[in-house]
């Protein structure tokens, strides 16, 4: 009983030590070269079904780099695996994989490459213009960007999260089947954590 | 319901429309049943778009396959040895430029293998056609294709399933006029179909390599033509019944059965 108490009273020091020493907070992430971590980062989307409900899918596969410059020349380079949908239903993944979606055994990857990184007053970027690449069609899209953290992690390394949001018309994107079902406008948000390199 | 309407008229209400109307008019003009394969492109174009010249996917490849095999027909006096290869060499051409797209960063032995073994179908299918003893072959195109759509529709993709079911469509009414003419020579001549019989083909490499449609079931869509229009017999058709019914079945028995719609 009196080891039990021990053991349970050193745990709980150990995770606040822990925690305090390596919590990730608000702070403005510091320049460098990141990776994405596609174990902590989220492809959504959502799309309008007959009008009357939003499906949300995901993509389960994705890497990129985010170069963070403080004079304002931030990149950011966003690959994602279509043939990795993932809506919650094996069959409707077939189907968006096939032609009549993605066409993933064409188009395996959506890719999106920034050209211009806009920051507020702290450095933070908040909107990230590019070309997305999807489906043999490459379009100007911006992402609003949201910092969420940065800071150390329990490991030693340096982490920076952010949630992105943008909204497409998969018709411009030459995506145009079952215009009536399926809604035209595609809302994506991707929530990020890239580790420092 | 607007949907359901987006999905019938280019795979059934106008196909069917534009073949009674070439029937009616080879009526006066048998000419004219040279053109059968050409009224399906209205229903391609619907619902894949107006291909791009230099075509950027697989399925606008078969607007081009279909033009020339019926340019092939219609203008070159070919004799039939040169016939069967030219339509042959075609088909080989346009399978190629199908799955290029995906051979280029991935090459896969199997699907060489299937793409040789629907080369060979083809020209069985093109030496027949030739011979033409094949007694109701819109009926037995019109079997397979449909069953072909069905397949494709339930086992990866509506699109392409609605380009098959459309095939179908276009060969309705001469299959009827076959039916309902027992025992008389068919309109359309099995050498007419040869630019039907390679779209049919072209859709199920296309559906293997890109909508994942399952290989038993695609084998036997594969044998259904040739059932339904190599034995010289009225009841040929019956062949390419039992292959497509088959097919299905396997398709239902194995595949995921829930609904997404």
């Amino acid at each position: 009983m009196k080891n039990s108490i021990f053991k349970t009273a050193f745990s709980a020091a150990a995770i606040a030590i822990t925690v305090n020493a390596t919590s990730v907070s608000a702070e403005v992430a510091t320049a460098g070269s990141y990776k994405i971590d596609p174990t902590h980062t989220n492809v959504q989307f959502s799309v309008s079904h007959l009008g009357t409900s939003n499906l949300i899918g995901r993509f389960n596969k994705v890497a990129g780099d985010i170069s963070l410059k403080s004079n304002g020349d931030s990149t950011v380079e966003v690959t994602i695996q279509t043939n990795s949908v993932d809506s919650n239903h094996q069959k409707r993944d077939k189907h968006l994989r096939s032609p009549d979606f993605f066409n993933a055994k064409q188009y395996p990857v959506m890719k999106f490459v920034s050209n211009r990184v806009s920051h507020n007053n702290k450095g933070e970027p908040v909107s990230v213009t590019g070309k997305l690449s999807l489906h043999g069609v490459t379009k100007n899209v911006t992402l609003a960007v949201k910092p969420v953290g940065a800071g150390k992690d329990p490991w030693g390394g340096y982490r920076a999260g952010y949630d992105a949001t943008t909204t497409i018309k998969r018709s411009e994107f030459g995506m145009n089947f079952m215009p009536g079902g399926i809604g035209d406008d595609i809302s994506i948000t991707l929530n990020i954590e890239a580790i420092k390199q | 319901m607007e949907t359901l309407i987006q999905m019938i008229l280019p795979s059934v209400v106008i196909p069917v429309l534009l073949s009674a109307l070439l029937w009616w008019v080879s009526r006066f003009y048998s000419v004219v049943l040279w053109l059968v394969p050409l009224i399906w492109l209205p229903s391609l174009v619907w619902l894949i778009g107006w291909p791009a010249f230099l075509p950027a996917e697989a399925n606008e490849w078969l607007m081009w396959l279909v033009i020339i095999a019926t340019l092939i027909n219609f203008t070159l006096k070919l004799k039939p040895r040169a016939l069967v290869a030219t339509h042959t060499l075609l088909l080989v051409f346009i399978l190629f430029a199908i799955a290029w797209p995906v051979l280029k960063y991935q090459f896969e032995v199997m699907m060489v293998i299937e793409m040789i073994v629907v080369t060979i179908v083809a020209i069985v299918l093109h030496q027949f056609s030739v011979i033409g003893r094949a007694t109701t072959p819109s009926l037995s195109m019109a079997i397979s294709s449909g069953g072909m759509g069905i397949v494709i529709a339930l086992g990866g993709s509506l699109l392409v399933g609605q380009l098959a079911g459309s095939l179908a469509s276009v060969l309705a009414v001469f299959a009827m006029v076959e039916v309902i003419r027992r025992r008389q020579q068919p309109l359309v001549s099995t050498l007419n179909l040869i630019p039907v019989m390679q779209i049919y083909l072209a859709i199920l490499v296309v559906a293997r390599i890109y909508a994942e449609t399952p290989l038993g079931p695609s084998a036997l869509l594969l044998v259904s033509p040739l059932a339904g229009l190599i034995p010289a017999t009225r009841y040929a058709s019956v062949f390419s019944v039992v292959s497509v019914i088959t097919a299905i079945s396997w398709l239902l028995l194995t595949a995921d059965s829930s609904s997404y719609y």
